[in-house]
């Protein structure tokens, strides 16, 4: 699958990420693409037929834009599913309806590069930057 | 930013603006110059703004910058004035290190060692989904898990209650409570028993290389060429999901006692809130989940080896020298002026570094104080130390933990493009099995400090003894 493209940030111990989008929509779910693509390879054209529901709530944008990561990380953690496809229905700065398409892990189709413990709020950042959405956010390896 | 001289291994920053007491750094002027490169004297600061703080916030020369607290950070806090923060312990809740004996020479088994490595990298859980073939976990025995820690693992057979004498607060800390610990990370956690996990974490088995106290190295049951093995690993994602739930929690709290963060990682709320209380309920829960994964791996290293060198267990004598954590909050007493007080002491990637005749050191090394385990990385060697009156008198009887990140994952992948690290390995005599190819490259050697300078910073300063040197002949990883 394309991955929308993202920004590695360097820090000593972990990983983390720079994404733009358009929208804040494009924003969240180029956010998740690129943590999946952070934690596994895929090979290309796999279909993903199992759906999963995502609704998220917070105080404001950035935690909610963590809460959405940890909640598709929580699911990846859980049910081993390999998840891309996102989509937001509905998003505000304290709610976001959506979810994501995906399969289940599998040695032939997937190899994994590296487990993410959790979503961080180091370094975490959510700000509109003239038209283009931008964020970054660390990933504890 | 001053940072002032103590000593040739001690450094001060002096408390200034909202900064509540000072900043020490234990490092050498050649790891402090590299220290200053990051943001982690800037969280050193930080973490010395938090309500309660007592005596100084500490960092130990393998510090690096983490979330909130940076990683080699201790801070004890007052339990009346003082906070209790999950970023001052990680998200790797009771992330630590077990060291274990055997009566073999390392060199009778080098011929067999791929073998051993192979059969490690089969037996030991490490990647998604991986679980041991003859071990489920119901959801009964998980509520035990989390209460009892490696008792429990002890209880259903995996190793002896002589291990438990072996082992920080006996495996077990008290206070734990699983109704605290949320659906969520139970969830997380229950097929994660028993596995090793993947990034820094490791199963490691050693040759012992030098010894430096030869009566320390006796009591502990450690000789020159002697075949031990080192097991590190965490508390998987249950701890990191409790770590992850309460830092919302404690984001809200912070905000309801009105607590001012630097950094949105240091939230926190009192000790005695129930915020507070529930984290530490929690944590403990997290921490003896560790405990018995710990415990299990053990367990299963040992069949590996009865197995793979056709050995009883008598004959290789495998037993644990002594298992640690390196990521926890403990309610500790200890001096302060002339008064003995109960803090709440974090230590984000350091280790209890208690003394001789400390009551919580166990009675076989009551004369020569607890063993610490400090482990480098996969292609130089680890440490075994013993703690020290200075360190309960400087540190909240805390030391190092490892060897601490000198190099970004990315750095580390750059380092190594057309580079065979597993060949590199084996032509030193290391053999190297990893779940993925990317964790092994973003784990290479270089990619860290080297851990003997942080052990003689340790040692400089006098809050840790060297006791012996091992050097890795093959590892697993995940």
């Amino acid at each position: 699958m394309d991955v929308t493209p993202y920004e590695v940030i360097d820090h000593t111990a972990d990983i983390g990420i720079r994404v733009e989008g358009e929208s804040l929509e494009g924003l969240f779910t180029g956010a998740a693409e690129a943590m999946f693509d952070v934690m596994v390879d895929s090979k290309p054209n796999l279909v993903s037929s199992i759906s999963v529901p995502v609704d998220v709530e917070a105080a404001k944008i950035d935690e909610l834009f963590v809460k959405w990561l940890q909640e598709l990380l929580y699911v990846f953690d859980t049910r081993h599913l390999v998840l891309s496809h996102f989509y937001i229905d509905q998003i505000s700065d304290t709610k976001l309806s959506g979810g994501a398409k995906g399969m289940k892990f599998d040695k032939l189709r997937h190899e994994m590069k590296r487990q993410i413990k959790a979503v961080t709020y180091h370094m975490l950042k959510v700000e509109k930057k003239g038209d283009l959405w931008c964020a970054q956010v660390i990933f504890d390896i | 930013m001053d940072v002032l001289r103590i000593n040739d291994f001690c450094w001060r920053i002096p408390k200034h603006g909202t900064m509540r007491v000072d900043g020490i750094i234990y490092a050498s002027k050649r790891m402090l110059d590299d220290i200053m490169k990051d943001e982690a004297c800037q969280q050193v600061m930080n973490v010395a703004c938090l309500p309660g703080i007592v005596k100084a916030s500490l960092a130990m020369p393998d510090i690096h910058w983490g979330y909130g607290f940076p990683i080699g950070g201790v801070a004890a806090f007052d339990m009346e004035e003082g906070i209790i923060s999950p970023g001052g312990v990680g998200y790797d809740i009771n992330c630590g290190v077990r060291l274990l004996r055997t009566d073999l020479i390392a060199s009778d088994f080098v011929p067999k060692m791929r073998e051993v490595v192979n059969h490690l990298f089969r037996e030991i859980p490490t990647g998604l989904g991986a679980h041991h073939r003859d071990f489920r976990l119901g959801k009964e025995d998980l509520r035990d898990v989390l209460r009892d820690g490696a008792r429990w693992a002890v209880k259903k057979g995996f190793g002896d209650e002589n291990d438990l004498n072996h082992i920080e607060a006996g495996g077990c800390i008290s206070g734990a409570d699983p109704q605290a610990v949320s659906e969520r990370a139970k969830e997380r956690g229950k097929d994660q028993l028993g596995t090793l996990g993947s990034g820094n974490h490791f199963v490691e088995v050693q040759v012992v290389e030098e010894i430096y106290d030869e009566a320390a190295a006796n009591v502990m049951g450690l000789f020159p060429g002697q075949l031990t093995i080192t097991v590190h690993t965490g508390s998987r994602g249950l701890g990191h999901q409790i770590c992850t739930d309460h830092i919302e929690i404690m984001l809200a709290a912070s905000r309801k006692y009105k607590i001012e963060l630097p950094d949105k990682q240091l939230c926190c709320a009192p000790i005695n809130s129930p915020e507070g209380k529930h984290y530490f309920a929690a944590m403990a829960a997290g921490a003896n989940f560790a405990f018995a994964n710990r415990q299990m791996i053990t367990h299963w290293v040992r069949e590996v080896l009865e197995k793979t060198l056709h050995m009883g267990p008598a004959d290789i004598g495998i037993a644990p020298v002594y298992d640690v954590c390196h990521n926890i909050a403990k309610f500790e007493e200890h001096m302060v002026g002339n008064s003995s007080r109960k803090l709440c002491v974090h230590r984000k990637g350091a280790t209890r570094a208690y003394p001789a005749k400390h009551p919580e050191v166990p009675a076989v090394y009551l004369d020569i104080g607890q063993p610490v385990l400090i482990p480098g990385d996969m292609g130089r060697y680890s440490f075994v130390l013993v703690g020290t009156q200075k360190a309960m008198e400087e540190t909240f009887g805390s030391t190092c933990h490892g060897a601490g990140r000198l190099m970004s994952r990315h750095a580390a992948k750059r380092a190594c493009a057309g580079r065979d690290i597993e060949q590199e390995l084996l032509e030193k005599g290391i053999i190297v099995r990893g779940a993925s190819r990317a964790t092994v490259v973003e784990e290479v050697p270089e990619a860290y400090k080297d851990v003997a300078e942080v052990v003689d910073a340790v040692a400089g300063a006098g809050i840790s003894k060297k006791v012996a040197k091992l050097r890795p002949l093959g590892v697993i990883k995940g």
